[in-house]
């Protein structure tokens, strides 16, 4: 029985982190810009953390896609 | 606590400078951070940030590293993210409070447009005369002092690469930060001019700037050259070692065998390096398995770890030493001031199939991965240019193919000599050339269709050849190791785990014939795939690697060992190359390379094309070209190995 519960755990661990990673990141970084602030205590802090991570992946942004029919 | 939250208040200051100035060298020497260098401009396309505390007066500076541009008149995209940063136009990003120009004192008249353009400004701005050290060496002459009343800006020498190398740098920061606070009072220190000095503007404040006028740019010019006669300026002599060089590597022939031969050892060494250290990670996997078998009783716990995660992951960590040695290679050329040289001898080349000799460089990153490549697309100009380098950068082969391309190989191309040629090193060199030779004819095909793509001639400054530093050759292979173990630890083994789940369950019914998996979730979508990928040989098996294969290529490795882990009644004796070896046909094992050589088995890089163009029409075309090619590779390839076996 203990071990099932393990197995269990260990594949529903591994499905969210699979479908975090899948997210693309700057769609995950829009999502995580709206509900930073929200919540408070831990789940804030946690929310924060993966926020600045997410925009230490993307990078600034500044210039991704901004050249469609902008420019030239 | 902050080392620095009692320290004065923190200096955000920027770096600015041409490509290949050293400005993330010197970044890297400030923040002790490990950004990529490189011997050739265009590595940096977007903003990095880092910060040092000063040892004396423990302020902090926020260090922002900048893509390189010639003028604040940008002609790309990188070059209007420096610009737009230091006018404070970029939303939410507060402007620098102080210039470091970074100038190359090898080339310092080709920077003194730039130094000219951000005076007009009136940021207060320090000129850093980085790689002195070399111009010294070979003999320049100036005179800093009066350089620095000319321009009415403090000048310092650097040696980003050397340890202590930016010490006058910092000296010269600190003595200037305490006069750009807001209290500080009007000062008649160089650098901080009465405009200047209003520094203490609220950083949100954005600047003005209009584009100069011909005339002014030309009276620009003037000044440049009469500020370096005042300074006397002399031209460092250049190397003798380097004109003679170049007359062979640059050669029209000789060049293109030196390039050749180049590839040649790069891909023999990939084989005949690796041998040993994956003998060593083998044995070790194997160990590993044979513990937990020991350990555990029999039960899902122990196939989870046998036969998911360790059958899975092992059969990916071996190509570690690989990949090592695939990258030693390529950031030795790097570092060396090869890579440009080589983009010369293939411009015309690129050129003749529409291509712009810019995407020399974005396609030459994409060999390490296609995401850096086509963010380094943000380089070329012209938007014509720029889609088509995006569009056929998934055909550079990328280090995560390298896997698939090392299993199949080790399984079925035997190890044998052909003249001076290890035989699996040339086939991984045929594989390599045959995604260029797809990816040109690809950009030759939009050629015709689009009606577009003059030639563009490729300038670019060639960089002195310089010895490798084994310090970023180190840091560089750190880095990969790091990437590729990461992958290995986290999307591949979560990968793994769900791979082995729907390979096991629901159980086989009572009195089956197959192997357990073939009943399973997995074994199901397995054999509706069958249906469509029968045609080019693959098996139910490798139907099922294909799908977690998506996420990234090499998981198609793992997803394999965990296939065939469960497939078998026992555990896999000996590694996935002979268990596939004796599984699969060569036509088989053939038509899955040429697929691997075309098909876009990746979403982070769709993903970045839906992000770089903003639009998904241009990912969705990419994937379904791609997979169509891949297809019609993989049924070619098959259909004639079949006919001649």
């Amino acid at each position: 029985m203990m071990e099932r519960l393990l197995v269990t755990v260990i594949v529903i661990l591994a499905a969210c982190y699979a479908l975090w990673r899948l997210w693309p990141t700057h769609s995950r970084l829009a999502w995580l810009r709206r509900l930073d602030g929200r919540a408070g205590g831990m789940i804030g802090r946690l929310i924060h953390r993966l926020r600045l991570r997410a925009e230490a992946a993307t990078g600034c942004d500044a210039c991704a896609g901004a050249d469609r029919g902008a420019r030239r | 606590m902050d080392a620095a939250s009692h320290g004065p208040p923190a200096l955000r200051l920027a770096l600015i400078g041409l490509p290949n100035c050293g400005k993330t060298a010197l970044f890297n020497r400030l923040t002790g951070s490990r950004q990529k260098v490189a011997n050739y401009p265009g590595v940096t396309v977007e903003r990095k940030e880092g910060s040092f505390v000063a040892p004396l007066s423990r302020r902090r500076y926020q260090v922002l590293d900048l893509p390189g541009t010639y003028s604040l008149n940008p002609t790309t995209l990188d070059e209007a993210i420096t610009r737009d940063l230091i006018l404070g136009r970029l939303t939410g990003e507060a402007a620098p409070q102080l210039i470091v120009l970074v100038a190359d004192a090898t080339h310092l008249s080709l920077s003194l447009r730039l130094i000219l353009d951000v005076q007009r400004l009136g940021l207060p701005m320090v000129v850093a005369l980085n790689m002195s050290d070399l111009a010294r060496r070979r003999g320049y002459a100036l005179d800093r002092e009066r350089l620095a009343a000319e321009l009415g800006v403090p000048v310092v020498e650097t040696v980003a690469v050397a340890s202590g190398g930016a010490d006058a740098l910092i000296d010269q920061l600190e003595r200037l930060a305490p006069l750009l606070e807001p209290s500080a009072e009007p000062s008649a220190e160089p650098g901080v001019t009465p405009r200047a000095a209003s520094a203490a503007r609220p950083a949100s404040q954005r600047l003005e700037w209009t584009d100069p006028t011909p005339d002014e740019v030309a009276a620009s010019h003037a000044r440049a050259h009469a500020i370096l006669e005042a300074a006397g300026y002399r031209e460092p002599l250049r190397s003798r070692f380097v004109a003679s060089a170049d007359r062979i590597i640059m050669h029209p022939i000789l060049g293109m065998l030196v390039l050749a031969g180049l590839l040649f050892l790069i891909f023999q060494a990939v084989f005949s390096w690796a041998a040993v250290p994956m003998d060593w990670i083998d044995a070790g996997v194997v160990a590993l398995g044979d513990a937990v078998a020991r350990i555990l009783p029999d039960g899902m716990l122990r196939s989870l770890l046998a036969d998911g995660v360790i059958a899975g992951i092992g059969s990916v960590v071996i190509f570690l030493p690989q990949i090592l040695i695939l990258f030693l290679f390529i950031l030795a050329l790097e570092d060396s001031g090869y890579l440009p040289r080589a983009a010369y001898l293939l411009d015309r080349v690129m050129g003749s199939v529409g291509l712009s000799g810019r995407a020399f460089i974005p396609l030459l990153s994409s060999f390490a991965c296609a995401v850096p490549g086509i963010m380094a697309t943000r380089t070329i100009p012209h938007q014509r240019d720029r889609l088509a380098t995006i569009m056929i950068a998934p055909l550079m082969t990328c280090s995560a193919r390298l896997p698939v391309y090392a299993l199949l190989i080790a399984a079925f191309i035997p190890a044998r000599s052909v003249g001076p040629f290890n035989l699996q090193g040339l086939v991984l060199f045929l594989l390599y050339f045959a995604g260029i030779l797809a990816a040109m004819a690809v950009s030759w095909v939009m050629k015709l269709s689009t009606g577009g793509g003059d030639y563009r001639p490729l300038l670019l400054e060639l960089p002195d050849y310089q010895w490798p530093n084994p310090r970023n050759l180190a840091f560089g292979l750190w880095e990969r190791a790091q990437i590729f173990l990461a992958r290995v630890g986290g999307i591949i083994l979560a990968l793994m785990i769900l791979l082995w789940f729907l390979s096991s369950f629901p159980a086989p019914p009572p009195g089956a014939a197959q192997p357990d998996i073939y009943y399973s979730i997995a074994g199901l979508i397995g054999r509706g795939l069958e249906t469509l990928f029968a045609p080019i040989g693959f098996n139910w098996q490798i139907s099922i690697a294909l799908v977690p294969g998506m996420a990234a290529r090499e998981v198609a490795v793992g997803a394999l060992g965990t296939v065939y882990a469960l497939s078998d009644s026992g555990d896999v004796e000996g590694a996935l190359a002979s268990v596939i070896a004796s599984s699969w046909s060569l036509a088989t094992a053939l038509s899955l390379l040429a697929w691997y050589v075309f098909a876009p088995q990746c979403l982070s890089t769709l993903a970045i094309v839906r992000r770089e163009t903003n639009s998904w029409r241009y990912p969705l075309v990419m994937a379904g070209y791609l997979f169509a090619l891949a297809y019609v590779a993989a049924f070619l390839t098959y259909r004639i190995a079949l006919a001649l076996a």
